[in-house]
């Protein structure tokens, strides 16, 4: 390697490699950003009253600490099957990690009789059983077609992230 | 009575004090029988929301069948857990609204085994009411769970309760029982002092002393009785004191005027032989046979003083008690008799050894008078018998003095003892009527008794004894 030009180029060969490589994982790591990311929405039976809902109160409903909507109406929480969007929602909405959650409904079965709430794959299953229910409440994706009558989307107050 | 009571009240108490256990026992048993049957529940629901799942791709006959029978067996077992659990407010509102939930979804079933109404539909809402009576059920169970863990507490905290009660109440029977003994024994023991503290009162002479009454009970009827008795025999012992007092002066009169009689009559009688001698020829046949009439009244009224005065001697004379041989006596008095009338063939049987201790002298007038009797009522005999000997009863000997005379009619045999009664005529066996009483009288001194027994033309016999019946 006594040849500077020669050098220059074997230098410069290995910085265009590594300048693809870091745009690579930049690139892999902004999508996997973006696939986690996925917002959701909360949607209810078109003739629930309510027109927005807390946070507090979507953990409560979905902890099956309150039972009922302000009208009477017995809340029927549904969860989700789908990883992202759950992860989302255990992340974003209860601020538990699925272990804690799972463990949560372990001790809720045996020392109140509770379940945890059904779960749905699809969005549209999950809208689906919305609209069979009065007081069901569910979330999907921001992204998902919602075209059905039967349910709304109900506003989040106290968004924290 | 007041045992019977007592037990009563004990049975009562402990009935009473194990109410609470029993009705735990049985609350705990119905809450034991809900929880076993809420579990079967869970089950079956669990068996038909399985089935369910299969209902997505379609129910088969065979499917439908085991669901209807699940769903009929389900319905069972929810009155049943409904009826066990009528009692629990909270658990039974829950059953009957997991009742009402499971029968929306067994009409979701239904609907599914028709392909009616929207079928993704109905499968969501079957697996939301599954879970929602499952959830129920759950409750249910912990609740009732929890409500056995209360009875269990309850009935352990009054494990001890029966007991305890039942000790409280056998220490209180107790106590009463003692209580009641005490009182007893002073009612009973008050009455029976007073009746001693009396009967030793009367025992050294004190004849005014008297039992207290108490209560109208048996205690009370006896003291009353003892001093209707006490009263009587005061009554009769100072009857007594004045009778015998009257008796000695009697007695004391009766033997003044017999003596005092004695100087009259011997006038009398020296005065009718004197005017017999003296004038005896100037006077008839008549006179002559009046004059011995009345030597012979006075010769009669002597003889009757003398027996007068015998029986006064017998009362007034000093006892003086010994041994006395009443066989030697016998043999005595017999060898008299024979020599007075020596012709006659009288038999003497007389045993030999008889002794008594007694008052030497009046047992002799006692044997004199009886043998001396026998002598006298078998004198129209050609051949008479007379015996003395004794037997022995309760522990003493019983003399008797038999013959084989006379007799005499038994219902006369009262009059015999007294004084101057007769039952034969002074011409057929001549008397004064005195001796029997004699024989009495000294008897009676003794402490003792004499009677007879007869038979007429038989003969009698005369017993005599020193114990007083």
């Amino acid at each position: 390697m006594k040849n500077p030009e020669l050098r220059r180029n074997i230098s410069f060969n290995h910085l265009t490699y590594f300048l693809l490589l870091l745009f690579n994982v930049l690139i892999c790591v902004g999508h996997e950003k973006e696939k986690n990311d996925e917002n959701i929405i909360f949607i209810v039976n078109s003739k629930n009253p309510a027109t927005e809902i807390n946070i507090a109160d979507v953990r409560d409903y979905y902890f099956k600490i309150k039972r009922s909507w302000p009208d009477g109406e017995n809340v029927r929480f549904i969860d989700r099957n789908k990883p992202e969007i759950r992860e989302q929602f255990l992340r974003k909405i209860l601020k538990k990690s699925r272990s804690d959650v799972d463990l949560y409904w372990i001790g809720q079965k045996l020392y109140t009789g509770n379940s945890a709430p059904l779960k749905e794959l699809s969005d549209q299953s999950t809208i689906k059983f919305v609209s069979t229910f009065k007081g069901a409440i569910g979330y999907v994706s921001a992204r998902a077609d919602i075209t059905s009558t039967e349910v709304k989307i109900i506003k989040l107050e106290n968004v924290e992230d | 009575m007041i045992i019977a009571t007592f037990f009563l009240l004990e049975f009562v108490g402990l009935y009473l004090a194990s109410q609470s256990t029993l009705k735990g026992l049985t609350e705990l048993h119905r809450s034991i029988h809900a929880i076993t049957e809420v579990r079967h529940l869970r089950q079956l629901i669990l068996t038909q929301q399985e089935l369910l799942q299969t209902a997505k791709l379609g129910l088969s006959r065979e499917d439908q069948i085991v669901f209807q029978a699940a769903a009929e067996q389900t319905e069972y077992f929810f009155k049943l857990v409904q009826d066990l659990t009528k009692d629990r407010t909270e658990s039974n509102r829950m059953i009957a609204e997991a009742t009402k939930t499971f029968s929306s979804m067994k009409d979701l079933a239904s609907f599914l085994s028709r392909g009616e109404g929207n079928f993704q539909k109905n499968i969501l809402q079957l697996d939301q009411y599954s879970l929602e009576v499952q959830d129920m059920l759950g409750k249910v169970q912990l609740s009732l769970a929890q409500d056995s863990d209360v009875i269990f507490n309850n009935i352990y905290k009054m494990r001890l309760f029966p007991l305890l009660v039942g000790l409280v109440l056998s220490v209180i029977f107790l106590l009463f029982a003692l209580w009641m003994g005490i009182i007893l024994k002073n009612r009973i023991e008050k009455p029976i002092h007073s009746l001693v503290a009396a009967t030793e009162e009367i025992a050294s002479g004190n004849l005014n002393a008297r039992a207290q009454l108490s209560e109208a009970n048996e205690l009370g009827v006896l003291a009353n009785a003892f001093n209707i008795m006490a009263a009587k025999l005061e009554e009769t012992t100072v009857s007594k004191n004045y009778l015998n007092l009257a008796n000695q002066e009697l007695e004391a009169f009766s033997y003044s005027i017999s003596h005092d009689l004695r100087a009259p009559l011997r006038a009398i009688d020296g005065f009718s032989k004197a005017l017999l001698e003296d004038a005896g020829d100037s006077l008839n046949e008549i006179s002559k046979s009046h004059i011995s009439r009345i030597i012979a009244a006075v010769r009669r009224m002597s003889e009757l003083i003398d027996a007068v005065l015998s029986l006064s001697r017998i009362s007034r004379s000093e006892m003086s008690i010994a041994k006395v041989d009443l066989s030697a006596i016998a043999h005595d008095i017999a060898n008299d008799l024979i020599n007075t009338e020596p012709e006659r063939k009288v038999d003497f049987i007389i045993k030999e050894g008889m002794s008594v201790e007694a008052d030497p002298t009046l047992m002799r007038v006692v044997l004199e008078n009886l043998i001396g009797n026998s002598w006298k009522y078998t004198s129209k005999k050609e051949h008479a018998n007379i015996e003395f000997s004794s037997i022995e009863k309760n522990g003493k000997p019983l003399f008797y003095v038999r013959d084989d005379g006379v007799g005499f009619d038994m219902k006369y045999a009262k009059k015999l003892f007294t004084p101057f009664q007769r039952l034969h005529s002074e011409s057929d066996f001549p008397g004064t009527g005195v001796g029997l009483a004699s024989v009495k009288r000294v008897m009676h001194r003794h402490n003792g008794r004499v009677w007879a027994e007869a038979v007429p033309d038989e003969g009698a016999t005369f017993f005599f004894t020193f114990q007083s019946d």
